[in-house]
């Protein structure tokens, strides 16, 4: 990949990498670093990498740093697991938008990224699921459980607003 | 804080009256949690059954979906399951016509709007702020260390594949020693010939060895490893100089040879002959010294004398200060100085 292919993938993904990273994280500073990380990475292997398929290598990378995270933090939730949530909120609603957005911050980890990479890149069910290393069958099922989870949130925040 | 007793009072007559909501059932059921004696009061009210009350909505079998075969593992409602499988274009074709005549049916028809809000969409609005600085316009500047890693390990390899070559190739010296093999040989088939024809050849080698000076002996004195054994035949040798069998380097013999017939007997060349060597097998640690001392002091024996000046000429080049070790000889000891900087220090030895 040369040097203005890399450009060119910084222009074309960059903001679709943090939007993608940040719903799935809601820190943008992390989703920040998320981003930088993985262009960061792929400059260091531009010369390997085929820009072909470096769309599928940026978001596996993401995807592999939200991997990580949700394991250290299933590790300090476990030490920390006496004191109270301090991100558990009940929020007003004023819009479906944001009632949609609270429902999916409530999804499981891995629903939320194949959900979101489902709807914000539009892969398929394969290739999400050899970028998250899932099969088609777990990855279908996911998708299935986190619109219903989210459908029932939407009722429920009707029934409350 | 316990509740005033006309709410209490109202929570058990709408539960009495069957008209209690889902928020009043539930803070009824926490009021009797936590007072456990309204319970008595409302363990004799028997809620009154009204049979005139029909379910009327929406018809709650569906023989349709018998055969809906996405999301089949799944729990939950066949509208959801319709609704998320047309969402993702799972649909079969009876399933999309299945689809299509519950177009009508409002129940199914909320179903659909509210699968169709979970469909995220991003916010374009939402962008990296730091991209200018992820653009690079100068080539990659990352040190390719596993490429150099690759060149270094293909140099250290023909490096050592050179130096392999280099100790398997014949050694000149070897060679020569072979040659003086060689020359005992033919000369022992020389001499039987000798006795019956008076005649003697001169094999080739020992001509064209005449020229050659071994670069490992250091004036006469050969290596340890070598042994010099001198043949006393050689000596006593006549040359006989065959044009067609000798192949001469020494300009001197090819202009004596043009004159000379062939098997012209020529006096003997005046030369000291060539000792003959052999090898000894000798240890790997003296092989490693002899190696080191030939490359240290140019000789395979160093004297004592030999060790310390060099090793002083070496110090002061190296350190800068003026490092001696000198032996001046005298006529009946010898005088040793040895200097380091402004330290002198002068020995004598009597010579033996």
């Amino acid at each position: 990949m040369t040097v203005q292919q890399y450009n060119q993938c910084v222009k074309e993904f960059a903001d679709r990498l943090y939007r993608f990273a940040l719903k799935n994280v809601s820190d943008s500073d992390l989703a920040q670093d998320f981003v930088q990380d993985a262009f960061e990475r792929l400059w260091m292997r531009v010369d390997t990498v085929d820009y072909q398929r470096v769309k599928s290598y940026l978001f596996r990378t993401i995807v592999n740093f939200q991997i990580d995270r949700a394991r250290r933090q299933k590790l300090q939730q476990q030490h920390l697991s006496g004191l109270p949530d301090p991100v558990q909120t009940q929020g007003v609603h004023h819009d479906v938008q944001k009632c949609i957005d609270e429902g999916v911050a409530k999804l499981s980890e891995i629903q939320r990224m194949v959900l979101t990479l489902r709807d914000y890149e539009g892969y398929s069910y394969q290739e999400i699921a050899e970028l998250t290393d899932i099969s088609v069958d777990q990855v279908k099922v996911y998708i299935f459980r986190a619109r219903r989870f989210l459908k029932q949130y939407i009722g429920k925040m009707e029934v409350l607003i | 804080m316990k509740p005033n007793e006309a709410h209490i009072a109202h929570l058990i007559l709408a539960f009495q009256d069957g008209t209690i909501t889902s928020s009043e059932k539930a803070q009824l059921d926490a009021l009797i949690l936590a007072y456990p004696e309204y319970a008595q009061d409302l363990a004799g009210i028997q809620l009154p059954i009204n049979t005139d009350v029909a379910y009327s909505g929406p018809s709650l079998a569906y023989p349709q979906f018998e055969k809906l075969t996405v999301y089949a593992t799944e729990d939950g409602h066949p509208y959801e399951k319709l609704a998320i499988a047309q969402l993702e274009g799972l649909l079969t074709n009876e399933e999309a016509l299945l689809d299509k005549s519950l177009a009508q049916d409002q129940l199914y028809h909320d179903i659909k709007q509210k699968v169709k809000l979970t469909k995220l969409t991003p916010n374009a609005k939402i962008v990296y702020p730091y991209q200018a600085g992820l653009l690079k316009e100068a080539k990659v500047r990352s040190l390719p260390l596993k490429k150099y890693l690759y060149w270094t390990s293909a140099a250290a390899a023909v490096f050592i594949s050179v130096l392999s070559v280099q100790q398997n190739a014949p050694d000149p010296y070897s060679k020569q020693q072979n040659n003086h093999a060689l020359v005992g040989k033919k000369e022992s088939t020389t001499i039987v010939v000798e006795q019956t024809s008076q005649a003697k050849t001169v094999p080739n080698s020992i001509n064209k060895q005449v020229v050659i000076s071994h670069p490992h002996i250091v004036g006469s004195e050969p290596r340890d490893c070598i042994v010099a054994v001198q043949d006393p035949k050689v000596n006593d040798l006549q040359y006989v100089y065959s044009k067609s069998e000798v192949c001469y380097k020494n300009k001197e013999y090819d202009q004596d040879l043009s004159t000379t017939s062939e098997n012209t007997v020529l006096p003997a060349p005046n030369q000291t002959p060539l000792p003959t060597f052999r090898k000894e097998p000798i240890t790997v640690k003296a092989f490693l010294i002899q190696k080191t001392n030939e490359r240290l002091f140019g000789t395979t024996a160093p004297t004592a004398d030999l060790r310390y000046e060099t090793m002083a000429r070496y110090a002061s080049q190296t350190i800068g200060l003026p490092v001696r070790y000198e032996v001046e000889s005298g006529a009946a000891a010898d005088k040793i100085i040895f200097q380091l900087g402004p330290i002198s220090i002068e020995r004598s030895r009597t010579k033996k």
